[in-house]
């Protein structure tokens, strides 16, 4: 090659070499902005802003029991108890609550620490203490019977114990697993048959060698009915109204099982990092919210993806708690700090992207209270009452499908 | 001056191509070792070298313009046309390779991201 040739070969290499990351950037960020996102304008403004708590005192989605005439406040860590916020003054003393939940006559169900020690209390609708036990470690809400049975599962480094109280407190049974725990923890769900479904390390089961980890199938009874490996340990157990039990593995892969333990689809999503979250609308509907929120529909197949504005553009995503309305609208927070309302074909409704500033959540509540840690809304629609509409499935905070 | 090229004189290029890469590395040491950074700028300063060098060998395919061209057309002057030849090639390489590299970074990037 002559020497001309060879330096304009070298100036065109070295001025290329000089450019190729402001160019390779360049079409990144064309990329991005290509890709499909939910861009447009909102439906409708969004509903009134009132930032910090509800106030008056107003029944909240982790506690509020309306079925039955007495309402729960919850107040910096204390709980009250009332027919209205003139009345309900007298708090539970000596408890912090760490996780809750309502039975349907009224009966409030406390995990925290107690005079200093770990406990699950007890108390009446008009907040007097029933029983308590202590308990082992508290690392993860309970589920809630339809007869008042209460389970409770604790998972330790080395073993996972669930344990049946009766309504009176006494211990129905319990089913231990002695196996490495894998860390992390999975509350219980409950089907509409009473089933109740965990996650636990095991000591052997079929296509695991070393670490071995199943959804297991424990009867009202305490008798194991089935377990199938799941390779990581899920985020999200919930059951819908048809008793399939979904389960959310990270990363991005949700698996529906059948009320017998076959697998009946899977799904996967676009995300690579994040844990996952599902719930289920009244119709059905299973939503996934995983980088962003997938509808599926009853066989896993996406009816649509809802991926919000800065998706690509600046790793926005959606947070894996999120909750469902009656109407079918589905409320979500995103990583930057917006909270959506997205209907159920999967337009957006409206969008707050002015939130004081504060962490990330949303709760709905029966009467369409919509709570975030800094501000709240009232909406027009309350929680849903079937399927599997959030975290904990209902304001109760039950975790337990209703039979239809 | 009568040009001259030969097999040795392209490795002496290559050889000298190669070596010349430490010189702006070098050259920043010698200066922070006689400037050294004091108060809170001190502890930045440790953070930056290895950031600095590990910046350095990705975008080693542009900062070799700094020492190539300049030797590249000494040696062109001086006639020693096989010394420029091996300097060019060694460039060349360097900065359609820093091409590849940041190509290659940008599809793993992509594949985390999407």
């Amino acid at each position: 090659m002559r020497l001309e040739t060879l330096f304009v070969v070298y100036l065109i290499s070295t001025a290329a070499a000089i450019v190729s990351p402001f160019a390779l950037r360049a079409v990144d960020t064309g990329w991005r902005q290509a890709m499909h996102v939910n861009s447009e304008a909102a439906l409708e403004p969004a509903p009134e802003m009132h930032p910090g708590w509800p106030q008056p005192l107003q029944p909240i989605a982790v506690c509020a029991a309306e079925a039955t005439g007495a309402k729960y406040y919850y107040d910096g860590g204390d709980f009250s108890v009332g027919g209205d916020p003139s009345d309900c003054r007298s708090f539970l003393p000596n408890i912090k609550v760490l996780y809750s939940a309502v039975g349907e006559d009224g009966t409030l169900y406390m995990e925290g620490p107690r005079d200093g020690e770990n406990s699950l209390s007890v108390y009446s609708r008009t907040g007097e203490l029933k029983w308590t036990v202590p308990i082992d470690d508290i690392n993860m809400p309970l589920a809630l019977g339809r007869d008042g049975t209460v389970y409770l599962l604790a998972s330790l480094r080395d073993s996972s114990t669930l344990t049946a109280y009766n309504a009176d407190g006494s211990v129905r049974w319990r089913v231990t697993n002695e196996a490495e725990q894998w860390g992390g923890w999975v509350p219980p769900a409950i089907g509409p048959d009473g089933t109740v479904y965990i996650f636990s390390g095991v000591q052997s089961i079929d296509d695991c060698r070393r670490l071995c980890a199943a959804i297991l199938a424990i009867s009202p009874q305490g008798q194991e009915r089935w377990r199938v490996p799941v390779l990581r340990r899920p985020s999200t157990l919930a059951v819908d109204a048809d008793g399939r039990v979904l389960v959310s593995v990270p990363s991005g892969n949700l698996i529906a099982f059948d009320s017998q333990g076959h697998q009946l689809w899977s799904f996967r999503s676009e995300d690579k990092f994040g844990q996952g979250g599902v719930a289920v609308a009244g119709d059905g509907t299973v939503y996934f919210a995983s980088r962003f929120l997938y509808a599926l529909d009853r066989r896993g197949r996406t009816k649509w993806v809802f991926r919000p504005d800065a998706a690509y553009t600046g790793d926005e995503r959606l947070e894996d708690e999120f909750a469902i309305a009656e109407d079918g609208t589905v409320y979500a927070f995103s990583t930057h700090h917006k909270l959506f309302a997205i209907t159920a074909t999967g337009h957006k409704k409206w969008l707050v992207d002015d939130l004081p500033p504060g962490q990330s959540g949303v709760e709905l509540s029966r009467k369409g209270i919509l709570r975030t840690p800094s501000a709240w809304f009232s909406v027009s629609s309350g929680l849903a009452n079937r399927g599997w509409p959030s975290a904990n499935r209902d304001g109760r905070n039950s975790r337990s499908q209703e039979a239809r | 001056m009568k040009p001259t090229s030969s097999p040795q004189q392209v490795t002496l290029g290559v050889a000298l191509g190669i070596l010349l890469q430490a010189v702006p590395p070098l050259l920043i040491l010698w200066y922070s070792e006689l400037h050294p950074p004091t108060g809170e700028a001190a502890g930045w300063a440790g953070l930056g070298v290895p950031v600095f060098f590990a910046a350095g060998i990705f975008s080693v395919g542009m900062w070799q313009a700094l020492t190539i061209l300049p030797a590249a057309l000494l040696f062109l002057s001086a006639g020693k046309h096989g010394v420029v030849r091996g300097l060019l090639r060694v460039g060349t390489f360097l900065a359609l390779g820093n091409i590849a590299v940041l190509v290659w970074l940008y599809t793993i990037m992509h594949r985390v991201s999407f």
